[in-house]
């Protein structure tokens, strides 16, 4: 039997990004612009992206080692405000089991030279899942990610 | 145009509730029993409560002092345990105005003959709408709610 515990945890981070809030919304706004950079891992083949960017609609992305464990993404959007926030709720499974589940609110505000994005997780890890540092540092590898994107395409 | 700004928030709060958890999960998942207990004041208006409960199940209701903005409730069923746990993800609007998104997970362990529940409630209220004091407030009001209508429910049995 399963011994259940939830534990409370939240990080924020906050990035700057030399692009304007709209082109760092948009990396969020759809499955084509996501996949270029929200893989924690680039060696990890998503199995599926699907993304329905709209109030109440879903996001559903499979991906992880090949041959390994799936860990898989589900999300519902709350609210989106264009160009400056979006809120999900999402729970993350490592193959069937729920391992935590999940609020997001990311925030794009015009400065000089870009946009500072401030990304806040409030979420609860379940039944001994509790690698809540490697939660944030997954996170801030595709941030990372999002950064190079971002940055490729103000050069180009 | 609206001005845009969050204030995260969480908090918890605990109760204890001489029923066994199963009769508390219950009053969670019976509609029927939800009802009984999951309302504003006395003198609020209130629409019908609809409950779905299961994984991926909706719950909503609205209600409100007569003459004063609408509260919607909208919230989503994300992780059920029966007579364990429940997390949800859930909006309230006043009127047309999302005022807040939060989870919620009330986890119910067992306590002697009763049962110890455990609430906490992770919040991002939203454009100024910061109202974590008369959240946690509505949210004790709700638990007295519950304590009553358990209450109820042993004497009559």
């Amino acid at each position: 039997m399963i011994e259940r515990s939830a534990i409370p945890a939240s990080f924020t981070i906050e990035r700057h990004y030399p692009a304007k809030p709209a082109r760092v919304f948009a990396a969020w706004a759809s499955v084509e612009a996501k996949a270029r950079w929200a893989y924690c891992d680039e060696a990890w083949k998503p199995q599926l992206h699907e993304l329905d960017f709209r109030v109440g609609g879903r996001e559903r992305a499979i991906t992880g080692p090949a041959g390994g464990t799936r860990h898989i993404f589900e999300a519902v959007y709350w609210d989106i405000v264009p160009d400056e926030r979006i809120i999900f709720s999402y729970d993350m499974h490592l193959d069937a089991r729920r391992i935590s589940v999940s609020l997001s609110t990311i925030e794009f505000l015009a400065e000089a030279g870009g946009t500072r994005m401030r990304f806040t997780e409030q979420g609860v890890f379940l039944d001994g899942y509790d690698d809540i540092a490697g939660r944030e540092e997954g996170t801030r590898i595709g941030l990372d990610n999002l950064e190079r994107m971002l940055r490729r395409a103000e050069a180009a | 145009m609206t001005k845009r700004s969050t204030v995260h928030a969480t908090f918890t709060i605990e109760r204890h509730f001489p029923s066994p958890r199963e009769k508390v999960f219950r009053a969670y998942s019976d509609p029927k029993s939800k009802a009984k207990w999951f309302v504003g004041p006395e003198d609020w208006e209130r629409s019908d409560h609809k409950l779905d409960f299961c994984e991926g199940g909706r719950e909503s209701v609205s209600g409100g002092p007569p003459g004063q903005p609408v509260h919607y409730f909208n919230g989503l069923y994300q992780d059920i345990v029966p007579n364990e746990r429940i997390v949800m993800s859930y909006e309230m609007h006043m009127d047309n105005m999302r005022i807040s998104v939060s989870l919620g997970t009330t986890e119910f362990k067992a306590d002697g003959k009763g049962t110890r529940l455990v609430y906490t409630e992770q919040i991002v209220f939203l454009d100024g709408h910061d109202h974590l004091a008369a959240r946690e407030e509505g949210t004790r009001a709700l638990f007295d709610n519950l304590a009553a209508a358990l209450e109820r429910e042993a004497q009559a049995s």
